[in-house]
C-alpha cells in the first residue's frame, strides 16, 4: 500500500496525465473542437467541470468524533484550482459543528492545512482533538523492596548446580535496612472528553501492607528495627527475632525453646530438644529427639532419628538425607540423597534429588511422591501412600483404637449384664456411657472423613528403579510392586478404581 | 443410608468390636468367624462390602476373594492383614480385592468404600 507521500505523488501524476491527454489531442488548425463541436462556452463548461471534480472537490473539512468521545479526527478535502485555501476558520467551524472544544491539537491542524493546501491532496484520519482520561486516586501504600521477595530456597532439586551450602530459609535483614518504601497518595484528576465534558476519577486498588513486629517508619520507608528474619505473611511485614547458635545444640546450650527463628551453625546433638516459633536453619546434622518448628526447616546435612526421633514442621523440610526418623510437615519434604527407614508425612509432596532414594519406611504425601529410586533389592517394604491427608488419617486411627477399646469393654459389660441380672442396675450407666462414647467417636470419624481431602490426581513418579516390596496406595486404591520396574509413573484411574502404570521413557 | 457389611475374621473379639462400631453408624453388620461359613454367606446374600482376614484357618483371604469374585464379580472386597508383605496380598489384589486394611481394620478406608 502506498504511503501518504506516494499517494500524493501518484495522484499528482494521474491528474497531470489527464490534462496532458486532453491538451495533446488538441489540433489548433482543426475547426472541430477535440471535445466535439465545441464552442468557447463548452470549453468553459469543461473548465467548470474540472473545477468540480470530486477528487479535488469543494474544499471542506469534516470532523468525526469517536464513540467514546475521547478523540476527534478530520478529513480535509483540498481546494480546487480556483478556490481559496482552507484555513483554521474552516476547521474551527467543523469542530464547532460537532461540539468539539477540548484537547484541540492546533499543531496537527496547521500541518494538515499546510499539506492539503500546498499539495492539493485529500487527507483523512487526522487526529485534531484528544480527550484526557481521568487519573484514579491512589491511597498511599507500602511497596516491598524487590530483593526481599525472591524465593530463598530452590524448589527444583533436579538442578545439578544447587548448592546446599547456600540454602537458607531466611531473608536476614539488619537493623535500619529498608524493607518497603511508602508510595505517596496520588490525588485523583478529572478527565475530559473532546466535548469538554468532565469524566469522574475512581479509586485504584492497592494491597495495603501493614507494618508488623520489629518494623518502623523512617521518612518514607519502613525499616527493620532489629537484626532478624524478614517475612511477608499475608499483608503483614515482620522482622522475626533470630536466635543464632554459634556451635552445636548440646550441653552448653541445653534444650532450645525460642519464639522466633533459629540459626544453628553446628549440629543438634542426640537427646537435645529444639522448639522454634519460626523457621530453623541448621548447618549440620540434626540428631533429632524432639524437634519442632512452626516455619520451615532447612538443614545443609541430614536428619537422624535413631528410630525414636521425631520432627514436626509447620512449613516445608529440606534436607540432604533422613534416616530412621518420623518427619511430619505441613509443606513439602525435599530430600536430596535419600530417606531410609523413616516415616514421612506431608500435606504437600515428597521429593528427592534425581538419584535420591526412598528405601524402607512409610511415606505419606497428599500431593504425590517423586524419587530417583524406591525400595532396594534387599530392603524391607517401602510404603507410599498418596492422595489423602495423613494427619486426618492419624486421627482416624486414634479413633479406631479408642473405639475398639470401648467396643471390647462394651461387649464385656453386656456379657456380664446378661450373665448376672443383678448387676444390671449398676452396669446400665456404664453401658450407656460406653455406647454414647462410641457414638460420639463415630460422629467425629464421619466428620473427619470430609477432611481427608482426597486428591485423586496425586501420583508416584520414579525416574530410576522401583523394587518388589514397594507398596503404593493412591486414595486408598492399592498396588503392590512384584517386579523391578524402571521409569514409571503410577496414577489412579478413578473410573476403573485401579492404579495404572505409565512408562516415562 | 445404612449399608450391609459382612466381616470374615477368625478373631472373635475383633468381629464383635467391628459389629458394634459399624452398627452404631447405622449399618447392618454380619460376622463370621469361620472362613468357609463366611464365603458361603457372602455367596448367599448381597453385601455392599465384604471384609476378609487374609490369614485364617481353612480358606485364606486370597482364596475367598478369588472364589467370591468369580461368582459375584461386583462385590467389593477389602482385605484385612497384619502383614502387608504377605505374598497372599498380591494374589488377593490380583484377584480383584479393592483395598488392604491393616489389622484390625482402618476406619477411613471402610467409610470411604461405603460412601462410594
Amino acid at each position: 500500500m502506498p504511503s501518504g507521500k506516494d499517494f500524493q505523488l501518484e495522484d499528482t501524476i494521474r491528474r497531470s496525465m489527464e490534462i496532458l491527454q486532453e491538451v495533446e489531442g488538441f489540433d489548433p488548425s482543426s475547426s472541430v473542437s477535440p471535445v466535439g463541436q465545441g464552442t468557447g462556452g463548452e470549453v468553459d463548461g469543461e473548465l467548470n467541470a474540472l473545477q468540480q471534480e470530486p477528487a479535488s472537490g469543494q474544499a471542506h473539512v469534516e470532523v468525526t468524533v469517536s464513540r467514546d468521545l475521547m478523540s476527534a479526527t478530520a478529513s480535509f478535502m483540498p481546494p480546487g484550482a480556483l478556490e481559496p485555501p482552507l484555513d483554521e476558520e474552516d476547521v474551527r467551524r467543523a469542530l464547532q459543528a460537532k461540539g468539539v472544544s477540548f484537547g484541540i491539537d492546533r499543531k496537527a491542524i496547521l500541518e494538515a492545512l499546510r499539506d492539503v493546501n500546498a499539495q492539493l491532496v485529500a487527507l483523512s484520519g487526522v487526529i485534531v482533538a484528544r480527550g484526557r482520561p481521568p487519573s484514579n486516586e491512589t491511597a498511599a501504600f507500602l511497596q516491598v523492596v524487590p530483593e526481599l521477595l525472591a524465593d530463598p530456597v530452590p524448589t527444583d532439586l533436579s538442578e545439578a548446580s544447587v548448592d546446599f551450602k547456600s540454602w537458607s530459609p531466611f531473608r536476614l535483614v539488619r537493623a535500619g535496612q529498608v524493607l518497603a518504601r511508602l508510595v505517596p497518595k496520588q490525588e485523583g484528576e478529572l478527565g475530559f472528553n473532546v466535548r469538554g465534558e468532565a469524566i469522574p476519577f475512581g479509586q485504584s486498588e492497592v494491597v495495603e501492607l501493614k507494618p508488623g513486629p520489629n518494623t518502623g517508619f523512617a521518612d518514607d520507608a519502613l525499616v527493620a528495627l532489629r537484626d532478624g528474619h524478614f517475612e511477608l505473611r499475608g499483608d503483614i511485614l515482620t522482622v522475626h527475632e533470630v536466635l543464632e547458635v554459634a556451635g552445636d545444640v548440646d550441653y552448653r546450650t541445653g534444650h532450645l525453646d525460642f519464639p522466633g527463628d533459629v540459626v544453628i551453625h553446628g549440629e543438634v546433638k542426640q537427646g537435645f530438644q529444639v522448639k522454634a516459633g519460626g523457621s530453623v536453619f541448621c548447618a549440620r546434622v540434626i540428631d533429632a529427639t524432639e524437634f519442632s518448628c512452626r516455619g520451615d526447616l532447612v538443614t545443609q546435612q541430614g536428619i537422624l532419628g535413631r528410630g525414636s526421633g521425631n520432627v514436626r514442621v509447620g512449613g516445608s523440610v529440606t534436607a540432604r538425607f533422613i534416616e530412621n526418623c518420623l518427619v511430619e510437615a505441613q509443606g513439602a519434604i525435599r530430600v536430596r540423597t535419600g530417606c531410609l527407614n523413616s516415616v514421612l508425612r506431608s500435606l504437600d509432596r515428597v521429593l528427592t534429588g534425581p538419584k535420591g532414594m526412598l528405601v524402607g519406611g512409610k511415606i505419606y504425601a497428599q500431593e504425590g511422591i517423586q524419587a530417583g529410586q524406591i525400595g532396594s533389592p534387599t530392603s524391607p517394604r517401602t510404603e507410599l501412600i498418596c492422595g489423602i491427608n495423613a494427619f486426618v488419617q492419624q486421627k482416624l486411627l486414634w479413633i479406631r483404637d479408642k473405639n475398639l477399646a470401648l467396643a471390647t469393654r462394651l461387649k464385656q459389660v453386656q456379657a456380664r449384664m446378661a450373665a448376672e441380672p443383678a448387676s444390671r442396675v449398676r452396669l446400665q450407666d456404664v453401658h450407656d456411657r460406653l455406647r454414647a462414647a462410641i457414638h460420639k467417636l463415630n460422629e467425629s470419624a464421619q466428620e473427619l472423613m470430609k477432611e481427608l481431602d482426597k486428591n485423586d490426581k496425586a501420583f508416584v513418579l520414579v525416574t530410576g528403579k522401583i523394587y518388589p516390596g514397594a507398596y503404593i496406595e493412591i486414595c486408598h486404591v492399592p498396588f503392590a510392586v512384584t517386579e523391578t520396574l524402571s521409569g514409571i509413573r503410577f496414577s489412579l484411574d478413578k473410573r476403573k478404581g485401579k492404579i495404572v502404570l505409565d512408562p516415562l521413557f | 443410608m445404612g449399608k450391609r457389611i459382612l466381616v470374615i475374621d477368625d478373631e472373635v473379639m475383633i468381629l464383635d468390636a467391628i459389629k458394634i462400631i459399624f452398627e452404631d453408624m447405622g449399618h447392618t453388620v454380619e460376622v463370621r468367624a469361620n472362613s468357609q461359613a463366611g464365603l458361603e454367606e457372602a455367596l448367599r446374600a448381597e453385601y455392599d462390602l465384604v471384609l476378609v482376614d487374609l490369614r485364617m484357618p481353612g480358606k485364606n483371604g486370597a482364596e475367598i476373594t478369588e472364589e467370591l469374585l468369580k461368582a459375584k464379580p461386583h462385590t467389593r472386597v477389602l482385605l484385612i492383614t497384619a502383614y502387608p508383605n504377605d505374598p497372599l496380598v498380591s494374589r488377593a489384589l490380583g484377584a480383584g480385592a479393592h483395598a488392604l486394611l491393616k489389622k484390625p481394620f482402618e476406619i477411613a478406608k471402610v467409610l470411604d468404600f461405603l460412601e462410594e
